[in-house]
Parts: C-alpha cells; structure tokens; sequence
C-alpha cells in the first residue's frame, strides 16, 4: 500500500534525478558548444596557401640583398636587386636540390653545395646546375611583397 | 488518475497549446504518445536505424563546420585541409569526426539495411520504405564516394581515378556517365569541383528529401513485427519514454566511441596528389567499395567473349537491382511465413561481401 | 661501258648510301669519290675507314677522305695516292697532333664549320704529358685519334662518343688501366677502377648526373697533366668553393705545401673518393687527423673539439626528429616542423662540416651554435606538439565522463519512467478487475 510518505520520498528522488539529467544534459551542451565556437572563432595565422605567399615587408629586404622565405613546403628566395626591382625564384638548386642564396658581391645566385651560379633571371650559368631556377611573379601590395606561382 | 508532472502542467500545457493552435501539431503528439516499437529477441536491431540518423547528423554539423574553412580547387584544397587539422582550433576534431563519421555512418547502413532484410521487414506494406531505405544507402554510398576525395591527396586521387574507371566499364551509359562525375576525361581540378558541388549541395538535398519521406513512411506504419510472431502488444515497448531515451543512450555510447577514435587514431592528411606522379603501390578503393574492386580482380580477362570487367560490373548492377526488388520477389515473406531461400542469398552476399574485403586488406594480389 | 668493278663500287656505294641514317654527306657521297668507291670493296681492315665515316661529324660536315689526306679523288686508279697530288697518306704517331692540328688549330677555318669551337686544342697538347712526352719520341702515348678515333668521330655531346662524359673513364682506362702497357712508366694503373668506386663515379653511372667530374674535369681535356701538389685547391676548389677557400686559409694550407702533401688528397684520396662521414674527423685512430696530430697535441685536441662540436649538434637533430616522429605516431600533423628542421637546420650541419677545413675550433663551435639555436626552436616546437597530443588525450576524459554520466542518469530516467507506467499499468489492469 503506497503510503503518502512513500510518494513524498519518490517526487524528492524523482526531482534530484531530474536536476541531475537538466544539469547532465546542460553540461553535455557546454561541452560540444565549447569547441564548436572555438573552431568558429578565426585563427591567428593566415594559412599558407601554394600558390601565392607574402614573402616579406618592402622595409625588410634592402636592394641587392636575398631572403629565403617558405612557399608551399618548399623554400623560395626572394631578390631585391641593386636597382630596386623585385625577383622571387624556388630556391631549390636545379643539381641536387640544396637551398640557393643571393650572393650581394657577385650579384648573382649562387649555390653553396657544388658551386652553381644563376644569374638573375634564374638560369644556370655556371657550375653543375642543369637548368635554370623556377622563376615567379612579384606583387607588391603596399608594404607587402607577394610571390605568386603561375600555374 | 494521472500520475503525471503536476509541477508545472500549466506553463508546458499553455506552450504546447499555443504551438497547437497555429500548427495543428496535438496529432502527431498524440500519436507519438501512443506509438509503440515490437519488442522480442530482435529489438536490438531496431536501433541501427536510429544510429545511422545519428551519425548522420554528426556529418551535416561537422561538414558545416568544414565548409567555414575548406576549399575546393587542386591549389588550395590539400592545404586548407592542413590548415584546419594544424591552426584551426578543435579543427583537428572535426575533420576526424567528420571522416570516422562517415565510415561508422556507412557501415551502420549496411547493418540496418541487412537486419531489416533479415527480419524480412520489408514485406508489404512497407515495399516503398525498403525503397527508400536502398535510395538512401546509394546516397550515403555516394557521399562517401564524392567526400573522399575533397582533401585531395594520393590516395584519394587514385582512389577516385580506379572508381571512376570501374564506372566506365559499364555497358552503354558508363563512359558517359564516367566522364559527367569527372568533368572531363582525367581526374582533375574539374572533377573536384563537381564533387564538392555533389557533396555539399546536391546530395543533401536528395538525401534530406528521401530520408524524411522514409522517416515518414517509418512513422506512420509502425515498426514492422518479426516474422511469424503474433500478439507482441504484451512485449511492445512504448516509442516514448522507452524507445527514445534508449536511443539517447545508445547515440551518446556511439558518440564516446567515435570521440576515442578521433582522439587516438585521427585521420590522416596524406600526402597531396600529383597527377603526374605514378600510382603507389597497393592503391585501392576505400573499405566500403572494397569488395567490388577486390572481386573485380579475380574474374578472367574475358568471360563469354565479354570483356571480364564488364561482367562483373553487370553483375553487381544486377545483383543491387535485385536486391531493391526484394519485396516485390519474396512471396513467402508477403504472405508472413518463413522464407528460407531469401535468407540463404542474404547470407551468402554477407559472407561474400566480408571475405572479399578481407582479401583486399589482407592479400590483395 | 661499265668495268665490272666499277659496276660492283656503284652498288655496294648505293647500298650504303640507301642504308645509312647519317650519309656522307657532300663530295664523298657522289659516285665518283675514287677513296670510297676502292676501299669499300677492299677486305678488313683497308674497308673500315668507309663503314666508320658513315657516322663521323666530319663526313656530316661534308669533309671527303682527300681533305684529310690530300690526294685526288676524282683519279680512279693509284695516282690518286700520289704525293704529287699531295697525298699525305697515314700520318704516323708523332704526326697526328700537326695533322689535326691543320684544321682544328686554324680559327678562321673552323669559324666555317663550328664558330663555337675551341681551337687551342693542340697547344694544350704541347702542354700536356702526352704531348711532351710525343715531343721526346714516346709513340705509345695518347694523340689525337687515341681518344677521339681516326674515323667515326663524334661530337663530344653524343652518348656514343668516346669522349662523352660518361665514356670518358672507359676511354682514358683504355690505356691508363693496362699494367703491361703502362709498366715501363712506373705511375699507377688503377684510377679507373677506384675512380668507378668514387662518389664521383657513383654520380656518373649510376645517377647519370653528368655535371660530376671525370678525367678531363680535373686533369685538363688536351692540356692533360696532373695538378700540381700545391694547387689542387683550386682544382676541386671549382665544384667544392667553399671547402677549398678555407682550406687555403688555414694552417693546413703551409704546412701541407711544405712538406708536399697534395691539399685536398691527403684526407680525401684522389680517385677514389668517397662520401664524406663524421668518423673522418676526430681524435679516433681510424681519423684523417690521427698520422700527423698524435693524442696529446695543440691537433688532436682541435679535432676532438670539433667532432664533439658536430656529435653535439646532431644529438640535439636526433632528439627533435624523435619527439617529432612520436607526435607523428600519435596522430600529429608534424609538416611545419619537419619543413623547418629541413631547411633550416639540416643545411646548418653541412655549413658546420664544411666550417671544418678551416681547422679552427672556433669556427666549427660557432656555426654549431647557430644550429643548436635553430634546432632548439624545432624542438620546442616538436615538444608543443607532442604535449597537444597528450593533452588531447588527457582531456578526452572530460567529454567521455560526462557522456558517462549522462548515460547513467539517462538509465535511471528510464527505469523510472517505465516502472511508473508499470505502475500506471498494473493500476488500471486492477481497477479494470474490481470494477
């Protein structure tokens, strides 16, 4: 025979137990909207796209100098000449693929591993180097220098 | 008496109420008060159903989320792919889920397809819901076939290629359907372009039209009762509270599992395809289409004075085809006795199915 | 009336011409050039020169056998040998450098053929041993045809050429490799086959790159002669800029030349020369460093500082590559890592090599401490990645105990409900009965 106390006793169980589901089923809510709005939110970084990459600041790189910068997963030199003007080449050597610098005394670029030179339209002139480097299109964009790769 | 919530019946009464007056809706909540799901040895199998809506609700909210990030094209679609998995923030998370999803969603169709040819579910009245149901898995198939190539890598791109190339064999509308899916002759950037059309907009529309015509179709006519047995009315579980909450449980367990598997063995980003590269060794089709292309392999250069191939793929076509037809084949089921024969063919296109899936991972050659 | 020989020349000079995919070309191919239209009928060996000019860039050129030597051609009988018509027959030996040299040392008629062309070859010659050694009546020593061939020559970048890259070896071993040929001049007969086991040759044949050095890139092309002790930096120096520049500014470099050792040879072996490696330097016996700088000296210390100094940096490239393949393993996407160790640090460690032919410690510690810096930054973020990993895997517990508990209440939330419709059955199940 249920009693009145025994029906008090099963609402107070039965209430907890539907405090703890709410609070489950709130919390559970949390979690999966948690990442949900962290993934919307933008990333810092811009990603790195392979066809077209910021190399640099116009500020960064002085006339008849060369930086390597990363396009793709390969490495890329960017040349300002004495002049002013803008070149962006693959900087892997066309001979056995190690990484070419600009040389500001021979006004050339030049690859340590064997001796290689290019000149700067990219194509071999000296040493062991096959063919000439890859060559890309320079954009300046205010004070950003983009190096674009045509397909 | 009503042992009911007498807390707040007015508050949830007067909603439901306002509800009720502009859309008519006390009906079906009557109706789902009152619906009831058969119970038995075989309930456990009624749940595949369920799981497979489930996961695929997992894949519309993570490929939404994708969509915030990827993009198509053979330039950008490797890398933005690497960018969510390595800067996006839970990015990692929802590309596994993404990917696990689909494999888990597919593999969950196929078991709810096969316990329903089983159960012998598909006797009449509910020939159009085996219909639809079959509609379905081609659609799910598809979604798989079209996804996997969207992050565009090695094994993605010969994947699609080996596919695309088995869709040609098809007598008559094969090379034109074959070179419709590619945008062309070769897998190319045209190809991923219509893919990612397929499978962001044009899938899911078909899709969501035929899954709410079977959903529908589920609801109105019940769930079917096993075969041969009579008076489940004692052993039928309501579909609220009982068969609901147990789907809950059940889609948050299937939840956890794919949390672990996104957790400690995350989808690989592969390496990006190259058109001009050769082949890697082993390359085949992903585990779902295993079973044709490792079939495909054994059969004789020419069968018949017929190219090998296309028998095969005339094969299967048929075979997919007889399998829709079921309902209308199995006279047996419709009359509610056993039907061994079909049950048999059941069997035997499982076991053919595993063995040649096996074969493919284990000894492919 | 056709002579029957000279009905048999018509057709054997046909026959050749319709076969032939080079043909002489020019004067020899017409039918009344009296050196072919003879020698083709006569037996081995007088009939070789004509089968060999089929593929010869002379005869492309459109140069005829009495351009070479002399003679009329248009004469059917032996007075076109005679040396009123200025034949000039088969040169000897010591002949065959003047008799190429007619031409080839003639710029203004080599402008005719290949304005490209050097034409210093035979004054290179003179230079060369085998060109001295001519001069003093040695006939067994190389001369033009030795290496080029008398007829059939090739141009040098054609595979077949004796003197493409390639054959080279083969062509100078021709000679250089047969000991009974080469004994009575007392100097090795094994670099070919030590240059076949070189890196150099390595590259050659089985790379097929060839930019990589053979005989002539070191000894000279017709000024051939070894280079002197005390230059062969500036040899290797072509390919090898960097090594070579500061070999010659270290100590190495003096006292190397005063006791005649020969500069890059004496660590790295002139013909066979192998990949270079780690042990090569340090204070290990088996070290280029250890027959003059014995344990104990101001040398051996150095190079034990700069192996150390290499061993180091290493040590510090193995450690990030191990976290990184662990995070790879966990499921990491590790490519910006991995990118920047390739880039940026790996080419450090060749720098740092190459900073050794200075032989100063000091140049070796800083270039290793450049690598270090760079590899700390990999490896800090190899360890950021690895330690994502974990965590991932550490907070995966969060979501999975809640789903756990959400599972429970769930179940309780169930038995509760269906006990009470239970209940709520049973109640009306007795009702019914009662009333």
């Amino acid at each position: 025979m249920e009693t009145d106390l025994d029906r008090t006793r099963w609402i107070g169980r039965r209430r907890l137990l539907d405090a703890l589901l709410s609070g489950g089923i709130v919390a559970f809510l949390g979690a999966v909207f948690y990442p949900v709005v962290r993934y919307l939110t933008p990333p810092a970084a811009l990603e790195a796209a392979a066809s077209s990459v910021t190399a640099a600041r116009t500020g960064e790189v002085k006339p008849n100098s060369g930086r390597v910068f990363r396009f793709g997963s390969k490495p890329g030199l960017l040349v300002r000449l004495p002049s002013g003007e803008w070149r962006a080449f693959s900087a892997v050597c066309t001979h056995l693929q190690c990484t070419v610098q600009y040389r500001a005394d021979l006004e050339r670029i030049w690859c340590p591993c064997h001796n290689g030179h290019f000149d700067l339209t990219g194509k071999n002139v000296s040493g062991p180097p096959p063919k000439p480097l890859e060559a890309y299109e320079v954009i300046v964009k205010g004070d950003e220098v983009v190096v674009v790769r045509r397909a | 008496m009503r042992l009911s919530s007498s807390a707040e019946p007015s508050r949830r009464a007067a909603v439901v109420g306002w509800f009720d007056e502009r859309l008519g809706i006390s009906g079906a909540i009557d109706f789902l008060r009152h619906k009831t799901v058969p119970g038995g040895a075989h309930s456990a199998w009624y749940y595949f159903g369920g799981v497979s809506l489930f996961l695929f609700g997992i894949q519309v909210a993570t490929g939404l989320l994708l969509l915030f990030y990827y993009k198509p094209g053979t330039e950008t679609a490797y890398r933005s792919v690497e960018f969510i998995v390595t800067h996006v923030p839970f990015g990692w998370l929802m590309r596994s889920l993404h990917a696990w999803s689909a494999n888990l969603m597919i593999f969950a169709v196929f078991v709810h397809m096969f316990s329903v040819y089983f159960l012998k579910a598909y006797r009449p009245p509910r020939e159009l819901t085996w219909l639809t149901g079959m509609a379905l898995l081609a659609l799910t198939l598809t979604f798989g076939f079209s996804g996997y190539l969207l992050p565009w890598n090695e094994l993605a791109f010969f994947a699609t290629k080996v596919g695309t190339d088995i869709i040609a064999v098809v007598p008559l509308v094969g090379p034109g359907a074959a070179r419709l899916l590619r945008g062309g002759d070769d897998v190319s950037d045209a190809t991923l372009t219509r893919f990612f059309g397929f499978h962001v907009a044009i899938l899911p529309a078909a899709f969501t039209a035929v899954l709410l015509l079977h959903l529908l179709l589920v609801q109105r006519q019940g769930m079917s009762d096993s075969l041969g047995k009579r008076d489940q009315a004692s052993k039928a579980m309501p579909f609220y509270p009982g068969f609901i909450i147990r789907d809950a449980i059940l889609w948050l367990g299937v939840l956890a599992v794919l949390l672990v598997l996104c957790t400690f063995s995350p989808w690989e980003l592969g390496v990006q395809a190259d058109p001009f590269a050769s082949a890697p060794a082993g390359i085949r089709p992903e585990w779902y289409f295993a079973f044709v292309s490792q079939s495909l392999k054994y059969l004789p250069a020419r069968v018949a004075g017929i190219d090998g191939e296309v028998v095969g793929i005339c094969a299967f076509l048929s075979g997919a085809v007889f399998f829709a037809l079921v309902p209308f084949l199995d006279r047996r089921a419709a009359r509610g006795s056993r039907s061994p024969v079909f049950t048999f063919i059941g069997v035997a296109i499982v076991i053919f199915m595993i063995t040649m899936v096996t074969l493919a991972y284990v000894k492919p050659y | 009336m056709l002579s029957r020989r000279r009905a048999t020349a018509l057709a054997f000079t046909a026959l050749q011409l319709a076969s032939v995919q080079a043909p002489l070309v020019g004067r020899s191919a017409a039918d009344d050039d009296a050196c072919v239209l003879c020698h083709s009928e006569l037996p081995a060996p007088l009939n070789a020169p004509v089968v060999a000019m089929q593929h010869d860039i002379h005869a492309q050129k459109g140069l005829t056998c009495a351009d070479c030597h002399g003679g009329d051609a248009t004469l059917m009988d032996m007075s076109s040998m005679a040396p009123e018509k200025g034949f000039r027959g088969r040169p000897k030996a010591a002949e065959i450098p003047a008799f190429c040299g007619r031409c080839h040392a003639d710029g203004a008629y080599m402008r005719r053929f290949d304005p490209r062309l050097p034409t210093d070859q035979l004054q290179q010659y003179w230079t060369s041993v085998h060109g001295q050694r001519l001069r003093q009546g040695d006939t067994k020593v190389a001369t033009c045809v030795s290496c080029h061939g008398a007829h059939g020559v090739l141009a040098p970048d054609q595979a077949e050429s004796r003197v493409f890259p390639a054959n080279v070896p083969a062509t100078c071993g021709g000679c250089h490799s047969n000991a009974d040929y080469m004994a009575e001049y007392g100097i090795p007969t094994d670099q070919e086959s030590r240059y076949r086991r070189s890196v150099h040759g390595d590259l050659l044949f089985v790379q097929r790159d060839f930019s990589a050095p053979t005989c002539n890139d070191c000894h000279g092309n017709h000024g051939a002669f070894p280079p002197g002790a005390n230059s062969i930096a500036e040899v290797c120096g072509v390919c090898h800029a960097n090594n070579a520049a500061l070999f010659v500014r270290s100590p190495h470099r003096r006292a190397f030349d005063e006791r005649g050792f020969p500069q890059c040879v004496t660590c790295h072996s002139n013909h066979d020369i192998q990949r270079t490696n780690d042990e090569m330097l340090g204070g290990d016996p088996k070290a280029v460093c250890a027959p003059c700088h014995p344990p104990g000296s101001a040398g051996h210390q150095a190079a034990v500082d700069m192996r150390d100094a290499i061993d180091h940096l290493k040590g510090v490239i193995a450690h990030t590559e191990t976290t990184l393949t662990r995070a790879k393993q966990m499921g990491m996407e590790v490519s910006e890592e991995e990118y920047s160790l390739r880039e940026s640090v790996r080419p450090q460690l060749i720098m740092v090599r190459t900073q050794t032919h200075l032989a100063d410690p000091r140049a070796v510690l800083e270039a290793v401490a450049t690598g270090v810096t760079a590899a700390a930054a990999s490896d800090a973020s190899a360890q950021a990645t690895l330690a994502e990993a974990q965590a991932r895997r550490r907070n995966l517990l969060i979501p999975l105990a809640l789903i756990a508990a959400l599972m429970i209440l769930l179940g309780a939330k169930l038995r509760q409900l269906e006990k009470r419709s239970g209940d709520e059955h049973d109640l009306r199940t007795r009702s019914d009965r009662n009333s």
